[in-house]
């Protein structure tokens, strides 16, 4: 009668149980804090002077070296008034609103407004800042060291006569590229825009995603000639605070001149340098970014790149799209397994070619045995040398179309490809037969989703063709094994790099190799030990529309 | 994340325990069991089922007394340091000396069957490299891998004895109750040693979080172990005749072969392979921990990953002490038919040790 | 962490590895020995391969045009099996490769001095697959080997093929290398039965070529199934013909095509049994015991010579019993040259006797036995199918 499959509802202790387990859970308020970075010229910070021309001295001391920086002089209202500088970079301030909310309001109307202040000193810089200057963004800064980094932070510095506190003004614009589709992570159905390079639209983006006020933004400065900024986001309710700890930790370890992107900061926060596999993902999208800061993973994003990382990774984060959530979990589900298997024929593929022809000729049927033979009658070389060399030729060719722009680098990958191919097996220096292989291998690795890990698994080919030349399959099997026994012993921010397999954790195999429905995921993946183990409204029945054969039955 | 530094689950345990049965199932056990009892072998894989549990509860019971003791340190609680010590090195050697006929035993299945003219030496130091990196990286990443790929395995396993048994003619089993009594408790006995496989359960209970759960999962291992190569010597009893049957020296790997889907995809025993490579891995690597691990406990060294090489290097030199395939086909038929024994003697010297001393410790494990 | 010592021992093991690839075998450098053929020899025994060239690939070095044959055929005479196979890399350049090896023939005087050695060397041999088929053929095998078919491009498939359809109708018994082992290693309880086979003789109108001389005739183009070998122990002792052949095949339950004809006064009628199964009991027999075989089959009726009589269900247990009484002529006809003049059991009635009743059977020689064992055989014909016209 009625097609609704409720499930048992919990008793009431049960729930009352989670419910304050949940509750006590809900620890204090995270108080880290990264180091700043230590300036470069290692001197002692000194304060501002209280005389204008001092503190333009100094600062021109810093500055003056580089010839973008201007310095504008004026008096606040009439000639005999308080004087006042501006210190910015041309190029990345933004003049308009300088003269609109800054000059025009200290140059013209200050001397109607707020005359008595402006005699004096300290009176007259509070009065700009509380009712005279028409901008957002304002702090006061007491030293030098802090006045340079302002105006090299794209900032506007604002000195007063007589008064030994500077104002920064935040008044920032520069040519960028606006929001776009992330490149690097295409897709058919989802959100399109992409982060770009400026920090504050970045989080900008994610903030739109998660209006909830558990979700921190937190700020940290790394690099000492960069000065970069970082931004550290999470959900205060959902990630484990011994990952935020570590990450914390790892992030004051840094002291290097600059991070120009956000693999620098991968490769100094990873667990293991030394492994091919990555343990912390990247991506450009922020809908990517929203649903890992919800299973209780922290997102890290850096200024001046559209790439975020998010840690802890493991590798089940590495092979779906997000792409995989938006669509239907029945086709999805095909999809991941078409993915599995090009992934697994990425690697394996060459190895077991040779491993077969070369020691274990009777597993091939008996009609393809014969024209692989034939057709590698006049090959000179054994076919783990033709493997090789072979697959060779292609990362060259890979390499060579990366790096040639637009459609001239797509048309050289294809022409090359088959001409070269073609021109291989003609003249006998390959089988047709290997020149298939080596191109379902090149299509199969460009299956996978995340650009990192199938650069290692183009990197774990050539040890695996050469055990296969070897040893034949138990060669493979060998460094199949040593492969897994690697990735079985890599953590990744403590969490086990091969979960949700192995240790096994239910929920989290839900979305792994299969991609079970969205209301069956009821649980968190349990790898990440998110403090809520629930997503939280869960649904209780599988809807049918209404209408049809139902009679509207409640 | 893990509570103890180097715990595994109990349901890890069970894999581990059943792929050290099936994963050397393939070497030499099968034929022993058909030559030592005929037709009716299946009734002793059944006995040795029982057998091992029989083991598998004493082991679980000692377990419990001491939650968190490896038996090396809990023998010398019982019966002091110079006997415990005695007990525990034993237990070190009966696993160097089991992992060392499945690493020969190994070594002799690929050189006959699969890579005719490799010599054995190179086949025998890869599996050592594999087995000292996994012995090395500790119980539980061993665990997990096993807990990974061991699955998949499994599945194989079901695919070649459902194939073998597709092809039987069941009279071969006929008549049904034809065995002496005494054949067929040697075959029991045999079948015995494999399905405890080295006392896993022994060893490793103190690394298991939740110990409760370990005798469940344990029988369980043994109940799929059981029935699993009950159903291979069925169907190679049976596919073969026993006649033929005792004739053959790999007679799995036989089944194996002739699996095929069609007439057009044949002879991928070679699939198989790895299989069987991953099984014998999981099962040496285990015994070669628990050997350093013991023999770090017995003479009080800060950790076992230094005894490992000289493990591999003595099990290296040991694998080469048989001359030739028949002789280390006789030695493993003999560690066969005894390993049973010792299995639950030292068990039981445990156990009645510690029920007689009263002797129990709650202490924990590093 | 573990740099120097774990560097060390790691080269060290790479080291073992550098000496070379010891099992390697490029493909291009075997011989797919595609069918054997094994013969005696004044010097001991002559193999005969059937080895196959292999196929162009495309445009390639290897690429060949034109309609030639497939295989090669070449022969190795040595003191031993195993000798011969080894003294054909001499002869080729190539290694022999039995991975894809379809069938073994041997000819009949080998077959009378005893296939034991040879399937001790098959059965070694660790590529062979079990699915193999053995034949005997009269005369020499290497003319079994040396037939090129037109129906299929490589001879030894088409060897093949024609084996299992011979299985199925009957007229040679099953004999995959598994079946053979079993029944040898069981031995005098199951015996070996292998089929027979001959090349097909020219059709006429070749002969007539007037410039052909004797040597040159053209190879024949056809292999004939003449019925079924029998062995005792691992010699050959005779052939049975089609017929009794397939009184051999109602009692081993393995027919699937057997076209059985009856001839009534008013004409042949043919049946096509698609099943067919047996059933042994045994009946005390005054201090022994006989064995009863209950053979059940059934088919479509195919053939009926009067149009214009209805098939009504009295009729149609008529011509079922006639059938029956055919299908026990041919078991019986089988049953008295097996146990009369070869002495040997290749029905595994032994073994069925074992299975039966082991006491008794451990008590007998079954090499004295067999021929005084009486079998009864009792046959339930059916005709399930009578086709779409009921006249």
């Amino acid at each position: 009668m009625t097609k609704r499959r409720l499930r048992k509802p919990l008793s009431v202790a049960r729930l009352r149980r989670e419910r304050s387990r949940e509750n006590s859970g809900k620890a204090k308020e995270l108080d880290l804090k990264v180091p700043p970075p230590r300036p470069v010229e290692d001197e002692k910070d000194e304060p501002l002077a209280l005389s204008l021309d001092e503190n333009l001295h100094l600062l021109k001391l810093h500055l003056g070296g580089s010839d973008d920086v201007v310095f504008r002089d004026f008096r606040l209202g009439n000639a005999s008034a308080l004087r006042a500088a501006v210190v910015f970079i041309d190029g990345l301030t933004n003049k308009d609103q300088l003269q609109r909310d800054l000059l025009s309001p200290l140059m013209i109307f200050a001397h109607h407004t707020a005359q008595a202040e402006c005699e004096s000193g300290l009176r007259g810089f509070a009065a700009l800042k509380s009712h005279l200057l028409t901008v957002m963004e304002v702090k006061d800064v007491g030293t030098v060291g802090e006045c340079v980094l302002a105006v090299l932070s794209a900032d506007t510095v604002l000195l007063l006569d007589r008064t030994d506190t500077a104002l920064v003004i935040g008044a920032r614009t520069w040519e960028h590229r606006p929001i776009m589709e992330a490149v690097t992570e295409r897709g058919v159905r989802g959100p399109r825009d992409g982060f770009n390079e400026l920090f504050k639209s970045n989080i900008a983006l994610v903030r739109q995603r998660m209006k909830t006020p558990s979700l921190r933004v937190k700020f940290a400065c790394i690099g000492r000639r960069s000065q970069t900024n970082l931004a550290i986001l999470y959900d205060s309710g959902l990630a484990s605070p011994a990952i935020l700890t570590e990450l914390y930790k790892r992030l004051s370890y840094i002291d290097v001149d600059g991070i120009l992107d956000s693999g620098y900061i991968e490769q100094y926060i990873e667990d293991s340098p030394y492994s091919p596999f990555p343990q912390v993902q990247f991506t450009e999208r922020p809908d990517r970014v929203a649903a890992a800061i919800m299973e209780g993973r922290v997102a890290l994003i850096v200024d001046g790149t559209p790439f975020a990382i998010l840690v802890p990774s493991v590798l089940s984060n590495f092979l779906p799209t997000s792409e995989d959530h938006y669509e239907r979990w029945l086709v999805m589900t095909g999809v991941r397994f078409v993915r599995a298997m090009s992934i697994i024929m990425a690697v394996l593929l060459p190895a077991l070619y040779v491993a077969v022809t070369t020691f274990h000729q009777e597993m091939i049927p008996s009609q393809l045995a014969l024209t692989i033979a034939g057709a590698r009658a006049g090959v000179p070389f054994p076919a783990v040398v033709e493997a090789l060399m072979m697959e060779v030729t292609f990362e060259l060719l890979r390499e060579g179309g990366i790096r040639v722009p637009g459609t001239v680098g797509t048309t050289i990958g294809i022409v090359g490809g088959i001409i070269i191919g073609q021109a291989a097996v003609t003249a006998g220096l390959v089988s047709p037969v290997m020149v298939v292989v080596v191109a379902l291998t090149a299509i199969g690795s460009f299956a996978v989703p995340a650009f990192n890990v199938g650069l290692s698994l183009r990197l774990l080919r050539f040890p695996l063709i050469l055990l296969a030349g070897t040893l034949g399959l138990y060669g493979v099997l060998a460094g199949v094994i040593a492969v897994v026994l690697h990735l079985v012993s890599l953590k990744s921010f403590g969490v086990p790099y091969l979960s949700p397999l192995a240790p096994s954790d239910n929920q989290g195999l839900k979305d792994t190799l299969i991609r079970a429905p969205l209301w069956a995921q009821l649980l968190r993946p349990g790898m990440f030990e998110p403090r809520q183990k629930r997503r939280i409204g869960r649904p209780a029945y599988v809807q049918h529309p209404p209408g049809g054969e139902d009679d509207g039955d409640a | 994340m893990p509570k103890q530094k180097d715990s595994i689950t109990a349901r890890q345990l069970m894999l581990l325990k059943l792929s050290g049965i099936t994963g050397t199932v393939f070497l030499g056990a099968v034929n022993l069991i058909t030559s030592l009892a005929g037709a009716q072998g299946y009734m002793a894989v059944l006995g040795g089922g029982l057998l091992s549990a029989l083991v598998v509860y004493l082991a679980t019971t000692l377990g419990r007394r001491f939650p968190r003791l490896t038996p090396f340190e809990y023998a010398r609680s019982i019966f002091g340091k110079w006997l415990g010590s005695l007990l525990g090195l034993s237990l070190v050697a009966f696993n160097i000396i089991s992992s060392t006929l499945v690493l020969r035993s190994l070594g002799d299945f690929l050189i006959t069957a699969i890579l005719p003219d490799t010599p054995i030496s190179v086949t025998i130091t890869t599996m050592l490299i594999l087995v000292c990196g996994g012995a090395w990286l500790g119980i539980q990443a061993l665990a997990r891998f096993n807990e990974g790929l061991y699955p998949l395995g499994f599945l194989a396993w079901i695919v070649v004895a459902g194939a073998g048994l597709w092809r039987i003619d069941p009279g071969w089993l006929l008549p049904l109750f034809d065995a002496e009594p005494f054949a067929l408790a040697r075959a029991s006995v045999v079948s015995g040693s494999l399905l405890v496989n080295g006392l896993v359960v022994l060893m490793f209970f103190n690394f298991v979080e939740e110990q409760s759960a370990v005798l469940k999962y344990s029988v369980w291992a043994v109940f799929a172990g059981t029935l699993l190569i009950g159903a291979l010597q069925v169907a190679v009893v049976a596919g073969y005749s026993p006649a033929l049957a005792e004739t053959l020296k790999y007679p799995v790997l036989e089944l194996a072969r002739n699996v095929s889907f069609g007439l057009f995809l044949e002879r991928i025993e070679a699939l198989y392979l790895g299989v069987w490579i991953i099984g014998t891995f999981v099962k040496v690597s285990i015994l070669f921990y628990a050997a350093a691990l013991g023999l770090s406990l017995v003479t009080g060294a800060r950790s076992y990953h230094w005894f490992i090489p000289p493990l591999a290097a003595a099990s290296f030199y040991l694998s080469f002490q048989a001359d030739s395939v028949p002789q280390s086909y006789l030695w493993e038929s003999m560690f066969n038919e005894h390993a049973y024994f010792y299995q639950i003697g030292i068990v039981g010297v445990l156990l009645a040790g510690a029920l007689l001393r009263g002797k129990s410790g709650a202490k924990s494990h590093e | 962490m573990l740099k120097a010592p774990a560097l060390i021992i790691l080269f060290a093991c790479i080291a073992v590895f550098l000496t070379g690839c010891w099992s390697a075998r490029e493909i291009e450098d075997l011989a797919f020995v595609m069918a054997m053929g094994v013969d005696t020899d004044p010097e001991g025994v002559r193999i005969t391969y059937q080895l196959a060239l292999p196929a162009p690939g495309g445009e390639g070095p290897g690429a060949q045009g034109g309609a030639q044959s497939p295989v090669w055929v070449t022969s190795v005479a040595a003191p031993s099996i195993a000798e011969a196979m080894l003294r054909l890399p001499a002869v080729l350049g190539k290694v022999p490769f039995t991975g894809h090896t379809l069938a073994v023939v041997i000819g009949e005087e080998y077959a009378r001095h005893g296939i034991g050695e040879l399937l001790d060397y098959l059965a070694r041999d660790r590529e062979l697959r079990d699915r193999v088929r053995l034949a005997v053929s009269f005369g020499e095998a290497k003319e079994v080997l040396e037939v090129e078919p037109r129906i299929e491009a490589m001879p030894a498939e088409y060897l093949f093929n024609l084996l299992r359809q011979g299985e199925a109708t009957g007229i040679v018994p099953p004999a995959d290398f598994l079946s053979v082992r079993i029944a040898y290693a069981n031995r005098p309880r199951l015996q070996i039965k292998l089929p027979a086979l001959q090349p097909a003789p020219p059709p006429a109108d070749a002969e007539a070529d007037p410039a052909a001389k004797a040597e040159e005739k053209p190879p024949a183009t056809a292999i004939e199934l003449k019925g079924t070998a029998v062995f005792r122990d691992d010699k050959l002792v005779g052939f049975l013909d089609e017929r009794e052949s397939r009184g051999v095949a109602w009692l081993a339950e393995n027919l699937r095509m057997a076209v059985v004809t009856v001839l009534r006064e008013e004409g042949p009628l043919v049946q096509l049994a698609n099943y067919s199964s047996v059933r042994f009991s045994a009946r005390k027999d005054n201090g022994g015991y006989r064995l009863h075989a209950r053979v059940s089959q059934d088919g479509n009726l195919t053939a009926w010579p009067h149009p214009e009589q209805t098939i009504t269900h009295a009729l149609l247990k008529q011509i079922e019993a006639d059938l029956a009484e055919v299908v026990a002529d041919e078991i019986h006809s089988a049953l008295e040259r097996l146990q009369q003049e070869f002495n040997a059991d290749i029905l595994g009635l032994g073994e069925q006797m074992r299975r039966l009743q082991p006491d008794y059977m451990a008590t007998l020689d079954w090499n004295a036995a067999f021929p005084a064992l009486i079998v009864e055989v009792e046959v339930r014909a059916a005709f399930r199918r009578v086709g779409l016209t009921i006249r």
